[in-house]
């Protein structure tokens, strides 16, 4: 009887986490490629830096030529697209999603700031857009919807998230401590990491294209490799690939 | 002072006024429940507690408790007792919607004092919502809709929930006016998987619909392509060119199109075919259009792969195509004035302009052109419909042509006849008379007749000829009489048809027709058939054609043929299986071996065994010293006996060297032929040869043991007649030059030939002689002495004593010092001896060893 008793506790217990597991992928793809196609198209449409960048920039009173061209992005702050590569799967999904964490609280800090800006008295014409705040919000849920997409790849590879696993260390993740230097640096700064942020965007997607390539769709590893910064340069084909995109958004 | 006096005889007041009415109002009981909401159909029960001070005051108990459903009383059937306080209604099967239910006491017997009221509502549980599906309008949230199933009549509420992997939504709820949908406050996130599903909830009860997943952006409903525009092609006056502007969707999806047109004025729609829009595009040409005819268009758009619901219809935009050269002639007549002066005429031409989809543009002008007999043209060019020219009384020849600002129609030609016309009609000549009507805005529609002045027979019958014959029925045809020869309407056709002996059949038919089928003919016959062709006046006949019905019908003969064809192939090829497979019994019967004894005899050793008969495998082992002795018996028949037991022994040995392994049977069959080879042939031929001519020879050539013994003698047997030698019978030395040969090359290091001549006709004067090689070893020495001096006694003539001689060498070798495998060898060999024991004894050539026999 006593038998019994923890047999059943077991079988219950078996399937309370086979439900509580299919229950978390309830919403997500069965497919691989569908989800793969999913994160190319999400990380070819966040790319585009009107998506964030441009609102931002509109926002906080960057919008001209001269300080479009300072605003490049800061060497290190976020990993290359050579580094990218080197990692394995779950390790650029763990990255990526580091990574698109870090927006998210710069977003926020960026989003809670805005109404202290809009009580400065500023003149109508200088006062951010509803548009614009509107597409700071879009870009905000799409980069959940993309994390929510990641979250579903490593469930579909088979990898638990919560398993540690080396990531790519983006220096971005813990800038240098530098001195206050103002809000307008502050907003510059802000600028420059936006534009690394479309730029992950860009090489994840030239990622998940190789993804689509491969040849195993399944749980595959390579050995995380840390490549230099420079290491792209070694692959000029590919680097000369990321500049044109691969995807021709629709007509 | 006064002020606080004075409030506070309010306040007493207040609190004396709001104390009387709280007694006032304070009920004799309660029902229980108070707010009762119950399932239409179900069954309800309410429960009446008075509450003591009344049941006091008013001297009652619960018996007194009459229940009532607005101004009904129920009956007490359905009350129940509970105590002295409390008594119970029950109400089944509650099918009103809203119900008073009121719990009285009767006070003194007979006034009814209320006590309790309540509102029963009852109604239905939710159903589960179905058909739930989203729509997401491009730039706008999500909506979700479904179909939320019976009517509760109770307050239902409808909750939409949705969510991701990793986030959960806020709930949607309905609105009171719109309960079947609810559009979510966030706006959709194409790419990223969503569950969506309904909860609805009223007070008796809650249900979830199924729920669904979907990637939001195969729900999108995109923006109407907008700003529709159409243009032409001064090139192609078949084609429109459309151009749109798509919404921004195309950014994120691919898109396909649904294009209609119509033309102006219609009311059915035309559709471009789907598979030529089934991919973003801004543009597209519709062609095969019709010239100079105004359009209409309109377009909508939807997700590439059909996922998602189609826009709305784009405005209208309409165009027209360009013109195209006039795609008809324009009626054309005139008109000839008959007040005219001598030797001219006024002649008045007109003609309708063309429709519009003739016209293909706008005519701008028309040209006219006048031909006199053989004469030059005169030109004119009109933009009216009409035209008055004054023409000699020669016949004319007019064309018209409508001119548009692309090209000119085709010509219209119209002759007028001279002026001194006479109308002479000719006899049995067919006119086509032809009516116009002329309105004032044209001609109209012309009618045509044929007619006749008068008929007459035709002036030639028809010629009939056949078009299928058959064994019984024949198809004739025919060609219509020219106009010519018709002289009148062909009324009718009579075929006229008979046999060489029989009666002529005549058979009409139509006018219309040119074939006929005659049938009920006879086979094998000759048949004459001729037509004739009749008008209102009379008939013509035409030649006389014969045909012949065939005796057979067409396959017969081959349904006929084929299979007697297959039966006797199916036949003969049995026959030859049968023969096949039992030729040994059929040759036994028929055929059987007649050898000539008479012509036998037991014939020489031939020591010349060409080294080249080692072709076979098993003669290579004998060639490392396991081959022992090769002899060579020649038998000679003998003319003057006959033996006919001897087939039998014969053809039991054929059958035993060929079962026997290393037999070298059928090689050199024609030794005896031949003065460079051995005599060496036991072949069948050789065999058939021997037994149709006493003068063919046979022999036999061994070269390994006998039924798996191990060979140590190889025999030559050859029985021949009267045919010549061979050299090497002849020439005994050659013979001889070939085993010294054999034997200095040491091939054969113990062969022995043993060669014995019975023949009578034998040139060589040694009738009989052993040639022995040096290997030889002492035993088979000994045993070729024994056998020599036992040969040595046998008589010239191979006859009887050969039995004997058999017997005893057999005897001999039986214990001859020889291999294991030898001496089994001759056991088998006696045991076949005994075995043919009751056979007639023959001679036969044997395999032996040491140059001895093995009788059989």
């Amino acid at each position: 009887m006593p038998t019994q008793t923890t047999g059943r506790t077991l079988l219950s217990l078996v399937l309370g986490l086979l439900f509580a597991s299919m229950a978390a992928m309830g919403s997500c793809p069965g497919d691989f490629h569908v989800l793969l196609g999913q994160l190319q198209k999400q990380a070819h449409a966040m790319q585009d830096p009107s998506s964030l960048l441009d609102p931002y920039m509109r926002i906080q009173g960057l919008d001209f030529p001269q300080l479009r061209e300072h605003c490049t992005e800061r060497p290190g702050a976020f990993p290359s697209e050579g580094a990218l590569r080197g990692l394995g799967r779950r390790g650029f999904l763990r990255t990526l999603d580091a990574t698109l964490g870090l927006v998210l609280r710069r977003l926020a800090a960026v989003q809670q700031q805005l109404p202290e800006a809009g009580r400065l008295g500023r003149p109508p014409a200088a006062r951010p857009r509803a548009q614009d705040l509107e597409m700071l919000k879009m870009a905000r849920l799409n980069i959940l919807g993309l994390r929510n997409n990641i979250f579903c790849m490593s469930r579909l590879l088979g990898s638990s998230w919560d398993v540690a696993e080396p990531t790519q260390a983006a220096p971005g993740t813990s800038p240098p401590p530098t001195p206050d230097p103002g809000a307008f640096q502050r907003k510059l700064e802000g600028c420059r990491f936006l534009r690394g942020y479309h730029r992950v965007l860009s090489s994840a997607g030239q990622v998940f294209g190789e993804w689509g390539k491969s040849p195993s769709q399944g749980h595959r590893h390579r050995p995380p490799r840390a490549l230099p910064e420079d290491a792209s340069r070694a692959r000029p084909s590919r680097r000369g690939r990321r500049l044109v995109p691969r995807g021709q958004l629709p007509r | 002072m006064s002020v606080l006096q004075t409030w506070l005889v309010q306040a007493l007041f207040i609190f004396l006024i709001t104390g009387s009415i709280g007694v006032l109002l304070d009920p004799c009981g309660r029902i229980n429940p108070e707010s009762p909401v119950v399932q239409l159909g179900s069954n309800f029960t309410a429960v009446c507690v008075l509450k003591e001070r009344c049941m006091d005051y008013f001297h009652v108990n619960a018996n007194f408790i009459v229940w009532k459903m607005g101004h009904f009383t129920i009956p007490k059937e359905q009350y129940t007792i509970i105590n002295r306080t409390a008594a119970s209604v029950t109400l089944t099967d509650v099918t009103s919607l809203n119900i008073q239910l009121t719990c009285n006491i009767l006070t003194f017997g007979q006034i009814e004092q209320n006590v309790y009221g309540i509102t029963l509502i009852s109604g239905l549980p939710p159903e589960k919502p179905k058909n739930l599906n989203c729509i997401v309008n491009e730039g706008k949230k999500m909506m979700c809709y479904w179909d939320p199933g019976r009517e509760t009549y109770l307050e239902t509420n409808f909750t939409l929930k949705s969510e991701w992997a990793t986030e959960k939504f806020a709930d949607c709820k309905t609105k009171r006016d719109t309960p079947t949908s609810c559009t979510v406050d966030y706006s959709p996130v194409y790419f990223v998987n969503m569950e969506v599903w309904v909860e609805a909830a009223n007070a008796l009860g809650k249900v979830t619909s199924d729920h669904i997943n979907f990637d939001p952006v195969d729900k999108v409903k995109p923006n109407t392509p907008r700003n529709l525009s159409v243009s032409n092609s001064e090139e192609l006056s078949s084609i429109l060119k459309l151009t749109w502007i798509n919404s921004n969707i195309k950014n994120v999806i691919r898109l396909k199109y649904d294009i209609q047109y119509r033309t102006k004025g219609a009311s059915t729609w035309s559709q471009i075919p789907p598979e030529d829009t089934a991919s973003t595009r801004s543009s597209f040409t519709v062609q095969d259009l019709k010239p100079f005819t105004e359009y209409v268009f309109r377009i909508r758009c939807m997700k590439e792969d059909g996922k998602g619901f189609w826009s709305d219809w784009s405005e209208e935009a309409s165009g027209i195509t360009y013109e195209d050269r006039p795609s008809n002639t324009p009626s054309f007549w005139y008109k000839i004035d008959p007040s005219h002066s001598h030797g001219h005429r006024s002649v008045q031409l007109m003609w309708k302009t063309l429709p519009p989809f003739e016209a293909n543009g706008k005519i701008l002008g028309y040209e006219v052109t006048l031909t006199r007999w053989k004469s030059r043209l005169q030109n004119y060019t009109v933009n009216d419909t009409k035209l008055t020219v004054n023409l000699t009384n020669d016949r004319y020849i007019v064309t018209l042509t409508a001119r548009n600002a692309v090209g000119r129609s085709d010509a219209s030609v119209l002759t007028i006849p001279a002026c001194d016309f006479q109308g002479y009609l000719a006899e049995s000549k067919c006119y086509l008379i032809t009516v116009t009507p002329v309105y004032a805005d044209g001609p109209g529609s012309p009618v045509s007749i044929k007619a006749y002045l008068k008929q007459a027979p035709p002036s030639k019958g028809p010629t009939v000829r056949t078009k299928k014959v058959g064994k019984n029925e024949a198809v004739l045809e025919w060609d219509q009489l020219p106009v010519d020869v018709q002289n009148g309407f062909i009324r009718n056709y009579t075929i006229f048809y008979r046999t060489n002996i029989g009666n002529e059949t005549a058979v009409n038919v139509d006018s219309s027709h040119t074939e006929y089928t005659l049938s009920s003919l006879t086979s094998d016959t000759l048949y004459m058939v001729r037509m004739a062709a009749y008008t209102d006046e009379g008939g013509k006949d035409g030649p006389e054609f014969t045909f012949t019905t065939p005796k057979f019908a067409q396959g017969e003969i081959e349904a006929i043929v084929v299979p007697v064809c297959l039966a006797f192939l199916l036949t003969t090829l049995l026959g030859v299986l049968f023969c096949f497979n039992k030729r040994d019994l059929i040759k036994k019967h028929i055929w059987p071996n007649v050898p000539d004894p008479s012509k036998s005899h037991i014939a020489q050793w031939s020591p010349h065994t060409p080294p080249r008969h080692n072709f076979n495998p098993k003669d290579q082992m004998y060639s490392d010293g396991n081959f022992t002795d090769v002899s060579v018996v020649e038998i000679e028949a003998n003319d003057k006996k006959s033996f006919p037991e001897d087939l039998k022994s014969l053809e039991l040995f054929k059958k035993e060297k060929v079962s026997t392994e290393g037999h070298s049977s059928g090689i050199g069959g024609s030794s005896c032929m031949s003065s460079s080879r051995p005599s060496i042939s036991s072949s069948d031929e050789n065999e058939s040869a021997q037994n149709t001519s006493s003068t063919v020879q046979y022999s036999t050539v061994v070269h390994s043991g006998y039924r798996h013994q191990v060979p140590s003698v190889q025999v030559f047997s050859r029985s021949e007649s009267t045919q010549p030698l061979l050299d090497s019978e002849e020439r005994p030395e050659d013979l001889q030059l070939v085993d010294n040969v054999d034997g200095g090359d040491g091939i054969l290091p113990r062969q022995q030939y043993f060669k014995q001549n019975c023949s009578q006709q034998e040139t060589s004067p040694d009738i009989s002689h052993f040639e022995r090689s040096n290997q030889v070893s002492s035993v088979n020495e000994e045993d070729f002495v024994r056998l020599k001096q036992q040969i040595s006694g046998i008589p010239q003539s191979c006859g009887s004593g050969q039995m004997k001689m058999f017997q005893e060498v057999s005897a001999a070798d039986a214990f001859g010092p020889d291999t294991e495998g030898q001496g089994e060898r001759f056991k088998t060999a006696g045991m076949e001896a005994v075995l043919d024991e009751g056979m007639p004894k023959s001679y036969l050539p044997q395999t032996v060893r040491q140059g001895g026999y093995m009788p059989q």
